[in-house]
Formats: C-alpha cells, structure tokens, sequence
C-alpha cells in the first residue's frame, strides 16, 4: 500500500461513521409529533401529551386548496406521565407501531399551572433533546389537554391552524411569537425574563392575543389583551397595533400603531434607571371632532402621547412589582458593568428599586378616511 | 448398438473423406502461397521487397489476397510489343470504369521500341496525369494496404517497382443533417464516414493556408487512417505536438470508430467526466479550430473529436451561437437549471423525505407524508422502479424508427405512469420528480456527458440514502476537487471557473454578444489571441440624419 494511503481510507471509513446520519427511515413509518405538551401530573410527575395528525390528517393537504383527504379526525394525542419527561415520552413510544419523531415538532406547549421545578425540568429537558427542532413556537395555556383537542372551524390541523398566525408577522397585532430558542436563550441571561402567548380555547378554536410573563419558572402575570397591546409598544413588536379612547366629548381612534421603543438601564448616583423613550405612528381611524386641521392634528398627537404614557408607565411600574424583564432591558448593563447582579435575586431586587421613566411621542402618519 | 454402429461408419468414412480433401486444398494453398513468398526471396533475399518478376508478383497475390472474390487480378500487355503487366485491385473500392480507361489506354500506349522496363515504367507513371494521386511503392508492407484501400497497383515485369494508382471510390452516403447534435436553425451539415469528404467539408469552412491536416495510419490489421486537424497559426503547439505524439503511438490491430482513438488520447482513463468532445456537426467543429483547439478525424466513422475541452464546452452548442446572444445565453441557463434539477431533486428528496426530514417546511412534509401513505416501497425503491422502467423506455426509442419512438414516449409517459400510481407502486409526487429529473438529465447537449451524469445521480442516490443532506453535500465536495483536479491537455477542466478566467466568462454559462467576445478563450493558450478588433459601436454618427434629411420624393 503506498504511503498515505492508511489516510485517506480512515478518512473514507470515519467520515460516514462520524457522520451521525444513519436514521434512515421514510417519513411514511415515522409518526409527526405536531405538538408537545407538559403538564403537571400527581406526585411530581409531568405528563406529556403528544398530538400526531392522523390519516385523514395528513391527506388532507394532499390535495392543496381543494382538500381531497379522507373524513375523520385529523390529528389524535398520546399522554403519558413520568417523573422526566424522557420517561413520559419513552411510555408515549412504547404503546406506538412507529417511530414517535420529535424533528418536526411545531408547537411547545406549557401549562401556565407548570412552575418552578417542573418547567426548569422540562426545558432542561428540551434543551437537550437532540432531534427536537428549536424553531418550534412555545406557548402557554392553562389547560394543555383542552388545547390539545380544540378543533377550529377551519377544518385545517389545529396545530398548523394555531401556529399560521405566528408565521405571519405582518398580519399580526403584536408578534408575540416565541421560537423555544427565545425560551432557551432567556433562561440563561441575567436581566432577561421568559414570556410567551397566553392561548386559551374556544369553541371557534382559540383565543390568541394575550401574553404572559414568567419570573425566572414561575408565570405571574397573564395579560389582558389591551395589557399586551401596550407590552407590545414596550418590546416593539407591534405591527397592528389599535388604541382607541375618549378625549372630551371626542373619540380618537388610530389603527395601524407602530412603536420603536428605546428602552435603556442606566446608574444615575447609584440608583438604576430605566428610562423607555417610545416613538409612536399610527393612523387616524376615527375622529369625531371638528374637520381636521394641521393644529387639530398636533393636538390629537398630544391627546395619544398623554393617552398612553400613564398606561406605558403603568405596565413599566407592574413588571417591577413583579419582578420581571421580558424585554432583557437590563442585560446589557448587567453583561457590560454589573457583573455581581448576574444573580437573578440581585438583579430582580435591583429592577423592583429602579426609577422608571416613560416618554412617548406620537406621530399621526395618515388621517386615514377620517374625514 | 451393432445397428448403430454399422449405419454409422459410411457417414463418418464421408466425413473423414471431406477434412481429408480439405486439408489437401488448405496445403496446395500453402504451397502455393509459400512457392510465390520463396520466389521473391530467391530473387531479393527479403520478403518484403518486391522482386520486379510480374510472375513472382502474380504467384505471391493469386495464392492470398486471389482467392478473395472481390480481388482483381488482371495480366495483359502493355503497348505494341507486348510488354508483360498486371493489374490488381478490389472490385467495389475502385472506379471501375476509369480503370477499365485506363486499362485500354496502356493496351495502345504508344512505347518506343527499344524502351526497357524502367523507361516504360517511367512513361507510364508520366501517362497518369488523370488520375489523382500516383504513387511508387517497392515494398509489399506498403503495397498491400494501399491496394485494400482502394488503390489499383500496376506492376511491369522487370521493374522492381508498382504504380499505386488513385481510383479511390467506395460507396458512401450522401451529406445529411446531425442526428444526434440538432439545432432548429443554423448550420444542419454533419460528417460523413470518408475522410476525404469529412476534410473538404472543414477545408470548405476554413479556406486557410494554416489549416494542417496531419495524417496517421492506425491498426496493424484495419489500417485506419487518421487526421489530426488544426490551424497552425493558432493552435498552442505543445498541445499538437502532444496530440501527434498520443495518436502516432496507438498500437493496436484495429480501429474503426473515433471512440477507439479517443479513449487513448484521454488524459485520465478512469475518470468518468469525458475529456472528449465527439461531434458530427461541421461547423461546431470548426467552431473549435477556429479557437484554437485540436479536431480528429477518423476514416469511416462520421465523429470527429475535438480536444481540449473544459467541462463548460460539453454545454456549448451550435445553437446557441445562431441565434441571439440573449437567446443563447437563456438555453445555457435553462441547461444549468436542468442539470442541477436532473442531479439534484431526486437525491434531495431521498434524503429530505428518508433521512432529514426535519429540514421540509411542515406543510410539504406533511403533503409528502399524505401521498406517501400507504406505499408499499420506500422511496429508494421507488426511484429504482422508476429509473428502470425510464431507462428501458429510452432503449426502446432508442430502437425504434422515429414515429414508434415519439409513441413509446407517450405511451411510457402517460399510461405507464398513471398504471403504475393507480395500482399504488409508486406514489404521485414520485412520478412528477422522476419526469423532473429525466427531463433534466435530458438537457444535457453532449451525450458523452449525459451518461456522467446519470452514473453520478445514482451515487449521489447512494449517499442520499446512506447519510441524507450530509452525503449529498460529502459527495458533491468530492466530485468538485475531482473535477478542479483534471486537466486535459495541460487545460484545466473546470475553467473558466476554477482556475478564474474573467474574459473566457463572457462565453459560458452566458454568452456575450460577439462583438464582446474579442479574444479567444485564454485557457487554451493559443498563440493569436485576439479573434475580433474592438467592437466599433455607431461607426456612422450621421446616420440618425437618416430618417430627417433625406425624404422620398
């Protein structure tokens, strides 16, 4: 054998050996977790329900708009209980003819009654799980069996049918979408907190629009729906944003809101800042007033502005109580000069005690069909 | 057994009887041949030597080449006095009727009495200004390939030497169009299988005083005569001589077609990327000399090869130089999409569908899943089924006239496919990948590389299978330092790309307008460089004038 020879046939017989690519199994024989679900279960446990579309499920996108699947229900859940959610899922898969594959999961859904030691289990848990996609959408809700066997009326597979409002950004009236790389990536950092969509069920389907917030595992605060529209202006993931209130015997209404929040933590004196400057569009909608006027204009600009910076601030003022910084406002003080509050009682103390301040300015970009 | 035996005896006694005369006519052949060898070396002392004894002559070809049906000896006496000849030819490769002239002409060929054989050797070859080419020979190694080409041989008792007369006329066919390189528009002419025409077809497209047409006579047996072609003027001269030197040392008993000579001349004999470009179009052909590069030609088989070639050239068609550069350059992409389709779809959906389907978008893994329901075959044998029953249609068109192939097509295409979904062997979206894939292997113009590419589907099918997106990647890096590492006559192969060549860009996967395209390709290193002057645009300024000034009456 010629001199480099041994080379060149290790690298031939290693590099398919290294690969890691020997999973060969046609999608057919291979059962699509859609969904993954972790409640808390008796004794500690947690249980974990899986949603599998069935059959029927899976020809009914076959024939594209025109559904040429079979009747029947579309997808079916397995539920299994274990002190590990590894445990749980290997019941899940013992009581399966096919492979239970976890590379396509869609949506991670939580319990909102999931806290503390659970959830930190759960999301090590996830973390870990090699095949598991990241990209998958976490979500909360407080009954996960119940969303688990929703059926919206649009006749499409729940789980798709959930996440299709996620996938559009544009469409939505806040991007509250979270990747469970959001999850994991918060879980870690000093001065960040988790929160996600709150989802409820509803006989239509479900009821998106809510959010809520976690100190460290624990949730504490499920937002209403107007909460979350002005969380939204604060994480400035409003798209589509809708404020509407009496000024004197006027109404304003604007559509359209887009806010671009500037959000900074700074130490004046010692003592923790947090200071949101959050400039505003939006369109006039509706107007009850007058003909508008450019001074009209400027005046329906200061309406919103005082409008909405007691309810920006009260919101700021809440997280505080609370204890939680789901826009990691504080990280980059925290990673740039405050390396000993990277414990998270330091740092939550540190926010709970901090001055807050809020400015917003608004700008009407179309008086829309107003007048 | 005793019936058998005795009823068996005077049939084997007649049989015995048969080999027995037949190996009595095969050593009065023998004898014969051996008396006509022993005579000449009796008179020269060589074997190979022609004697100048007109009956040595006849006693060496009579017992040989003369028992062959269509070998023409003829004796008969040349002018008044009755000077001895022969004549010998193989009826069917000569013109017979100017044989048959110039026959009856010697016959009353006016010869001086006192002349010796030299000297009415010497008129002779003065007296054939008609005939094309006469030649001299002494020695029978040459004599007799000549003859068996076609040449008619006239021998003069008492001279040691033979005309070799150029009748050359053996059946051919008729200039037709290129079957297998067709373009809808341009150019239609394609080779024939005689060289001589093959030369006067290029000559016609290149009247060029440097237009070399260097001649080989290969195979100890076939005696095939080979051309290397080339513009000397411009051709890198390392490359020719290279070429010369690969052609000039083919030993081998018998060649008959391009290929034969191809397959020596390759740089890489084990490499499955062609290093060879064979076409019958004559203008592509001259297309290439034009460029510098190096044409073959080989007698009786209408193919020329054309060397060196990058793989970029086996996607260059006639075609795309007749019609606009817009046009040309739309097809060249269109190939490239086909190739990457052809190559490409099929393993990724092995993979995607077998191996990783965690990288589909849900909704389409999701609709894969739902077509896939219930198949009784993985997808790797869904493929197999497939490409089978594709490739046995394709031989099949390959073997019928025209008209049936366009029917067989129809009928694989069509009712095959629906059979074959409908009783659940193979599911839908299978049907339109595979018709994808062949469809894009099809675009591939040079055949000689469409067969690369169909043995690269499959082993990228194999690493589809085998490890998923990883092996297709693996295996595409492996084919791509393979192909960086060939080189074709010192040309590298992947250029323009690898190594960069800027200005030869301008011609590949684009091409530019010609005005734009003033040199010649630089990887071919050719010794002109420039093909074109620089692109004059609006020579005339006062053309725009035109249409203002000067007005019809």
């Amino acid at each position: 054998m010629k001199k480099g020879w041994w080379k060149f046939w290790t690298i031939v017989i290693l590099v398919p050996l290294l690969a890691g690519c020997w999973s060969n199994r046609p999608v057919e024989l291979r059962s699509m977790v859609l969904a993954i679900g972790f409640s808390p279960a008796p004794h500690g446990r947690i249980r974990v329900t899986v949603q599998i579309p069935t059959k029927a499920g899976l020809t009914s996108l076959t024939g594209g708009g025109a559904k040429s699947g079979g009747t029947g229900t579309l997808d079916y859940t397995l539920a299994a209980e274990g002190l590990t959610p590894g445990m749980a899922l290997t019941r899940i898969q013992s009581n399966m003819q096919t492979d239970l594959y976890l590379g396509q999961v869609q949506l991670v859904v939580l319990s909102s009654t999931l806290h503390g030691s659970r959830l930190r289990t759960v999301e090590k848990y996830l973390t870990r799980l090699g095949p598991m996609d990241k990209t998958a959408y976490a979500i909360a809700t407080p009954s996960v069996k119940s969303l688990m066997r929703a059926t919206p009326s649009t006749q499409d597979l729940p789980t798709l049918d959930l996440i299709g409002g996620f996938g559009c950004t544009s469409c939505e009236t806040t991007t509250y979408r979270q990747h469970q790389w959001d999850i994991e990536m918060a879980i870690p950092t000093p001065g960040d907190s988790i929160w996600m969509p709150y989802v409820t069920t509803a006989p239509t389907g479900f009821n998106t629009g809510r959010l809520i917030l976690y100190r460290g595992y624990t949730p504490v605060w499920a937002l209403s729906r107007r909460d979350t529209i002005i969380m939204g202006f604060l994480l400035g993931r409003t798209g589509k944003g809708y404020v509407s209130f009496r000024a004197g015997s006027n109404r304003i209404g604007l559509r359209t809101v887009k806010a671009t929040p500037k959000i900074r933590a700074k130490l004046v004196r010692g003592r923790l800042v947090v200071a949101a400057s959050v400039a505003m569009t939006g369109t006039l909608d509706t107007w009850t007033g007058p003909a508008l006027t450019p001074r009209r204009i400027r005046w329906i600009e200061h309406r919103v502005d005082a409008q909405l910076s007691p309810e920006l601030f009260q919101v700021m003022t809440r997280l505080q109580r609370l204890e939680t910084d789901p826009g990691g406002w504080l990280a980059p003080l925290i990673w740039r000069s405050r390396p000993s509050w990277r414990s998270a009682s330091v740092w939550e103390s540190q926010f709970r005690h901090a001055q807050v301040m809020v400015t917003v300015t608004f700008h009407l970009i179309n008086v829309g069909d107003s007048n | 057994m005793t019936k058998n035996s005795s009823a068996g005896s005077p049939a084997r006694q007649q049989r015995v009887e048969q080999a027995l005369s037949e190996i009595t006519a095969e050593a009065q052949n023998l004898a014969q041949a051996l008396d006509g060898l022993l005579s000449e070396l009796r008179l020269t002392g060589d074997l190979d030597q022609l004697s100048g004894s007109l009956q040595a002559v006849y006693d060496r070809l009579k017992p040989t080449l003369g028992q062959s049906p269509d070998i023409v000896l003829r004796k008969f006496t040349v002018g008044p006095q009755g000077a001895p000849a022969l004549v010998a030819f193989v009826n069917g490769q000569v013109d017979n009727a100017q044989v048959d002239r110039d026959t009856l002409m010697l016959a009353e060929l006016a010869v001086p009495p006192t002349a010796t054989p030299a000297t009415l050797f010497a008129l002779l070859k003065d007296h054939f200004v008609a005939v094309g080419h006469v030649k001299t020979a002494n020695r029978w190694s040459d004599i007799l390939p000549a003859m068996l080409l076609g040449m008619t041989l006239l021998f003069v008792d008492g001279v040691a030497e033979v005309l070799m007369l150029d009748t050359v006329k053996f059946p051919a066919r008729a200039v037709s169009r290129a079957q297998s390189e067709p373009s809808i528009k341009g150019p239609q002419e394609a080779f024939t299988e005689v060289l001589l025409t093959q030369m006067n077809q290029l000559r016609r497209r290149l009247p060029s005083a440097s237009l070399r047409f260097d001649a080989y006579q290969i195979g100890s047996d076939s005696h095939t005569t080979v051309i290397v072609a080339y513009l000397a003027h411009l051709a890198n001269p390392a490359i020719v001589s290279s070429v010369k030197a690969r052609v000039a040392g083919i030993q081998r008993a018998s060649v008959q077609t391009a290929n034969e000579i191809g397959e020596y001349l390759a740089e890489r004999r084990f490499t499955i990327f062609p290093q060879l470009r064979f076409s019958e179009r004559v203008d592509l052909v001259a297309r290439n000399l034009a460029q510098g590069k190096v044409a073959i030609l080989t007698a009786n088989d209408p193919t020329a090869l054309v060397l060196p070639n990058t793989l970029m050239d086996f996607y260059q068609t006639s075609q795309d130089y007749v019609f606009p550069f817009w046009d040309g350059t739309l097809m060249r992409i269109i190939r490239l999409a086909g190739l990457a389709v052809g190559l490409y779809l099929m393993p990724f959906y092995i993979a995607l569908t077998s191996v990783n389907p965690d990288l589909l978008p849900i909704k389409l893994l999701l609709t894969i899943d739902g077509s896939r329901q219930g198949m009784p075959f993985p997808p790797v044998a869904e493929v197999i089924i497939m490409w089978l029953i594709i490739e046995i249609l394709r031989e099949a068109a390959n073997r019928l006239p025209q008209q049936l192939a366009t029917t067989i097509g129809t009928v694989g295409a069509v009712v095959v496919g629906t059979a074959i979904v409908k009783a659940g062997l193979v599911d839908a979206l299978m049907i339109i990948i595979v018709t994808l894939t062949a469809l894009g292997l099809f675009t591939v113009p040079a055949l000689e590389l469409a067969s690369t590419w169909r043995w690269l589907f499959w082993a990228l099918i194999v690493a589809a299978w085998g490890f998923g997106i990883y092996g297709i990647v693996a295996f595409t890096v492996v084919l791509i330092v393979h192909v960086t590492s060939l080189q074709n006559f010192g040309v590298p192969y992947l250029s323009p790309f690898a190594p960069l060549r800027m200005r030869d860009l301008g011609d590949s996967w684009i091409r530019l307008p010609f005005p734009r395209l003033p040199r010649r390709p630089v990887t071919l290193r050719p010794l002109v460089m420039t093909q074109a002057e620089p692109d004059m645009v609006n020579p005339s300024p006062n053309l725009h004038q035109a249409q203002s000034r000067y007005k019809s009456p």
